[in-house]
């Protein structure tokens, strides 16, 4: 794992060198610059050493040849065995790192090598006889990349920060992904916050030739099947055994493992793989909230249940109380999620990386389990929804929607979350399967979005303003089942561009590598083809899943209900955030942005401190989105590196050669 | 120096109209000069149409908000309050009963005046009202006015001496908006309330002669109706011009949704018949960088300068209006030449920073 950089433009050793400095805590181990005798072109890496850890590893690493060079960031977890195909194919290796690897297998197998790839990786390939670069990321987007082109010139990074530094885009807002951000909480891609830099898709690659690029996708989420040739018993003895190998190939390292351990059916599955793989004394970390924020946010006690499968699974359990300086915190995640992100698990997840760095430089996580097993509270409500349509009317309209419509929130200090949920069902109950899956999906209507941004709610409003990727997704999976459909769009965007997004960067923020096994490729071909039945049935979710781990891990797990992977934030708002609040979504501030309109910000501040509604995610996003605006937009220069002081080491020696 | 708050008194947004503007703009201002500040806030939410309006609730409203000013007084122990006043005999009544909660717990009240009618109100008004207004400007330490020519609002009212001049300021657009999408782009923009008096009826039968050397312009209206019964005798009168392609009405607009339509505007009309104080839409235009067509009419004429920043009309004339639009959208130099240089006059008169720290001196124990 690590950070990489590359420019193909002006001064591009002197900007590479100075793009990979600013990714120096995503590989504090080694630095390297590669720099291109024949085209202005330059790539950087930063190495975090997990595996060989002596200097052969050292990146951008260049083919014998000198034809190719290589920057990459992440794991080949099958790199033994492509090692031991490519040297009956007559390669030899100097070291024993999956990068070499890698590198032997492009130059075998050229871009076709993606598709033989397990594993999570992104990387940069220049072709120095063609001069021709090749940006490329795993399938479901586990490591980030981003680039920006201007010109004849383009430039990428691990990070946006990277990219800003190149000097390529100035830093101005993409109106499309705020609309996005705002109504989902996070940016989806292949858009990022700042007009001009872009994700390279996850499952694609890019081509980029004298100015001129293609992105392809080599890899899908295969579609469902309506049903499987094996029986029930079969498809759990198989997923058992390729969890166990996922996580047995994940498990190889040469430094200390811990686990995320929320106490939900995800984690404690990964935990009982890593256990079932032979680790012993696995380091485990779970986060608690006070017991008077559990009640404000109307939450469950996850952390009991963490502990329990701690024990029962012989895991040396940390439990980290969720008490952060909020106020300071906020500016550091922004700074490390760069793409604003509103959900509070991102707080979490970084809190308990910067815990566990000390004693373990990779942390397995459960995350994708519900995507791709279905468990999301939004899956249950998108299809009980179709059951509610068939109550009549007038009972509905006059009786059910006004009834809850009228209902508090919050009573004095306690959080109403069945209230709070019940009052999203009701309000997109009505709709068509893809309007209620994007309604419970996402935090502002389409006319509420225009009438925040200063629009007309009443006017021409663009229901599909900031989520039009998302429909696409849908529309495109044809007629397939709904819980395909819902799980393809979040595997597609969701997944990647929170969840998974949060977990590189918060972890990278700590210097620690997160990795997933539940989206091991294998387990990924075998469960999306599975029938929806052994998904969701009725109010029952995961159930594949549930029963493949009964009589692995304890029952109480099993049976509880589910909880979101989150944050006291309805506390926080009434305590330590009060005075952001009122900050930054003053009504003159507001105007100064130029973005929203002052008074909608301050009627959601108004109707959340009554608890007549509950608006504590829109107004976290809020908070993030100013924070983020301080971050990246307001000091034009803060990335760029105008002057970066003497050359590293490193750069000599590239150049040199 | 003292460190007792000065009272803050006025409406915050919603509804976005000068005064609200205005208001959140001092606050914010005047709290990050370092100046101690209690708020009272007296928005009232209902749309404009209700402005100035004589019925139960708006006395009602009145009477609420000066016993809540005696609360603010007693609870902040202000040194100072700083009262944004109305221009219209209902407005005033209801600040006299604030200057007079203030009166009770001996606060000097500074007065800052965001128009240029006030001269014309005093003249017009009864006896009885007129002797309200002196009674209550006869002990203000300071009263405030957007320009030179405003001063004379308050003569024979407040010394001359007490009299100081804070044109108006507002942020600059922030440097990240985006560029405008295609949606956005049009010719001629107005944007304020659609109400007689400020003139956009002029500009709609100024479209015609404008249509008639450039078919393919695009207007766009922004702004609030009045009432129903102008929307439908305006959407009338635009289908009788033949001007219904042309023109196009959208609400209100802030935020992003006002950026854009600013970034996709090539010229900013804003021809009132009415007299104005210093718009604060006029230095919205001039800050990003639009020539500005207006009619001299208060203090526009010492914001909007002829030939330099922009055009200015004779108010109600739509046939010189319409000249005015088309020597713009003919002459892009001249169009860039006066845009850029209303931006420069924007950042040197009416930047925030200036407004900010010049209130914050006019409010100084010192000063008054």
């Amino acid at each position: 794992m690590c950070g990489i950089a590359g420019l193909i433009g002006t001064e591009p050793t002197r900007r590479v060198a100075g793009m990979t400095r600013l990714l120096a805590h995503r590989g504090p181990d080694d630095e390297g610059v590669w720099s291109s005798r024949r085209w202005p072109a330059a790539l950087g890496n930063r190495r975090l050493q997990i595996l060989d850890l002596s200097p052969l590893g050292h990146q951008p690493m260049a083919s014998p040849d000198g034809r190719w060079a290589l920057t990459y960031n992440g794991e080949i977890y099958n790199y033994v065995e492509l090692r031991r195909e490519l040297e009956s194919r007559g390669h030899a290796f100097r070291s024993k790192t999956d990068t070499e690897v890698l590198l032997a297998a492009l130059v075998e197998w050229g871009i076709g090598a993606l598709d033989r790839l397990r594993g999570m990786f992104a990387f940069a390939l220049w072709d120095d006889r063609d001069g021709t670069l090749t940006l490329a990321r795993d399938r479901l987007g586990i490591k980030p990349l981003y680039y920006a082109c201007s010109g004849e010139s383009i430039a990428f990074g691990s990070e946006i920060k990277a990219v800003l530094a190149s000097g390529l885009v100035e830093p101005r807002l993409d109106p499309e992904a705020l609309r996005g951000y705002l109504r989902l909480l996070w940016v989806p891609e292949p858009r990022t916050m700042l007009e001009g830099v872009r994700k390279v898709p996850p499952g694609c690659y890019l081509t980029w030739r004298s100015g001129v690029f293609t992105i392809q996708r080599y890899w899908d989420v295969p579609p469902m099947e309506p049903e499987t040739e094996l029986s029930d018993v079969e498809v759990i003895d198989r997923l058992r055994q390729t969890l166990d190998l996922a996580a047995r190939r994940q498990l190889r390292s040469d430094v200390p493992v811990g686990i995320l351990l929320s106490g939900g059916l995800d984690s404690t599955a990964v935990l009982h793989a890593a256990t079932a793989a032979g680790v012993t004394q696995l380091r485990s970390y779970s986060i608690a909230f006070r017991s008077s924020d559990r009640l404000r946010e109307g939450a469950l006690d996850d952390a009991r249940f963490a502990r329990l499968a701690a024990s029962a699974l012989g895991a040396r359990h940390t439990e980290i109380e969720l008490t952060p300086d909020v106020v300071s915190l906020l500016p550091k995640i922004v700074r490390h999620l760069e793409d604003p992100v509103a959900d509070p698990a991102a707080i979490n997840t970084y809190l308990l990386c910067q815990a566990a760095r000390e004693t373990s430089t990779v942390l397995l996580s459960g995350a994708g389990g519900d995507e791709l097993f279905g468990g999301y509270t939004k899956y249950l409500s998108t299809l009980l929804a179709s059951r509610y349509q068939e109550l009549p009317m007038a009972l509905r309209r006059h009786a059910v929607e006004p009834l809850f419509r009228g209902l508090p929130v919050a009573l004095g200090s306690v959080g109403l979350r069945s209230v709070r949920f019940a009052k999203k069902f009701l309000k997109y109950a009505g709709a068509s399967p893809l309007d209620r899956f994007l309604g419970y999906s996402t935090y502002y209507d389409g006319a509420e979005l225009e009438e925040l941004l200063g629009g007309d709610p009443h006017g021409n409003v663009d229901g599909g303003a900031g989520v039009q990727a998302l429909r696409e997704a849908w529309e495109g999976r044809g007629a397939s089942h709904l819980v395909d459909r819902m799980s393809y769009v979040d595997l597609r965007y969701y997944l990647p561009d929170l969840g998974l997004l949060y977990a590189d960067k918060a972890g990278m923020a700590a210097s620690v590598e997160i990795r997933v096994p539940l989206l091991d490729d294998d387990v990924v071909d075998l469960v999306a083809r599975l029938p929806a039945r052994l998904r969701i049935h009725g109010v029952d979710t995961k159930i594949l899943l549930r029963r493949a781990m009964r009589g692995r891990i304890p029952e109480s797990i099993l049976k509880r209900p589910k909880a979101p992977f989150s944050a006291p934030l309805r506390a926080w708002l009434r305590g330590p955030l009060r005075p952001l609040v009122s900050e930054y979504l003053d009504p003159g501030r507001v105007m100064e942005r130029s973005l929203m309109n002052p008074g909608v910000v301050r009627r959601l501040v108004e109707e959340h401190r009554r608890g007549r509604e509950d608006h504590s995610l829109r107004i976290w996003a809020l908070l993030t989105l100013e924070t983020w605006l301080q971050e990246f937009c307001d000091d034009r220069d803060r990335y760029r590196v105008p002057d970066l002081g003497p050359l590293p080491e490193t750069v000599a020696v590239a150049e040199a050669r | 120096m003292s460190r007792d708050p000065i009272l803050l008194v006025g409406p915050l947004p919603p509804p976005l109209n000068g005064m609200t503007v205005m208001t959140a703009l001092a606050r914010l201002g005047l709290s990050r000069e370092g100046v101690p500040l209690a708020f009272l806030d007296l928005s009232d939410h209902r749309p404009i149409g209700n402005v100035g309006r004589l019925d139960a609730r708006n006395v009602l409203l009145a009477f609420r908000h000066s016993f809540r000013m005696l609360g603010a007084l007693a609870r902040t122990r202000p040194r100072l309050v700083y009262l944004p006043i109305a221009q219209s005999t209902l407005g005033f009544l209801r600040d006299a009963l604030l200057i007079l909660a203030a009166r009770c717990h001996r606060v000097p009240v500074v007065v800052h005046l965001h128009g240029s009618s006030f001269g014309t109100f005093y003249r017009g008004a009864n006896g009885l009202v007129r002797a309200v207004v002196r009674w209550c400007l006869s002990e203000v330490p300071l009263a405030i006015v957007l320009s030179d020519r405003s001063r004379s609002a308050f003569e024979g009212l407040v010394p001359a001496d007490r009299i100081r001049v804070l044109p108006n300021g507002i942020p600059a657009p922030p440097g990240f908006l985006p560029s405008p999408d295609g949606e956005d782009r049009c010719d001629v923009l107005y944007m304020s309330n659609l109400i007689e008096g400020k003139g956009y009826r002029d500009l709609v039968r100024a479209i015609p002669a404008v249509a008639r050397e450039r078919p393919d312009v695009r207007v766009r209206l922004a702004g609030e109706w009045s009432s129903d019964r102008e929307r439908r005798e305006v959407l009338a009168e635009v289908r009788r011009l033949g001007i219904a392609e042309r023109v196009r009405f959208v609400s209100s607009a802030t935020g992003l949704r006002k950026a854009q339509l600013f970034r996709g505007a090539r010229v900013f009309v804003f021809p009132p018949t009415a007299v104005e104080g210093q718009p604060v839409v006029i230095l919205e235009a001039m800050s990003h960088g639009l020539p500005v067509v207006s009619t001299p009419l208060g203090g526009i004429r010492e914001t909007v300068l002829e030939n330099e920043t922009g055009l200015l009309v004779p108010p109600g004339r739509p046939e010189i209006l319409a000249k005015a639009i088309l020597r713009l959208l003919q002459d892009e130099p001249l169009r860039a030449r006066l845009g850029e240089a209303g931006r420069r006059r924007f950042h040197r008169e009416h930047g925030f920073v200036s407004f900010q720290r010049g209130l914050k001196s006019l409010l100084e124990p010192e000063a008054c």
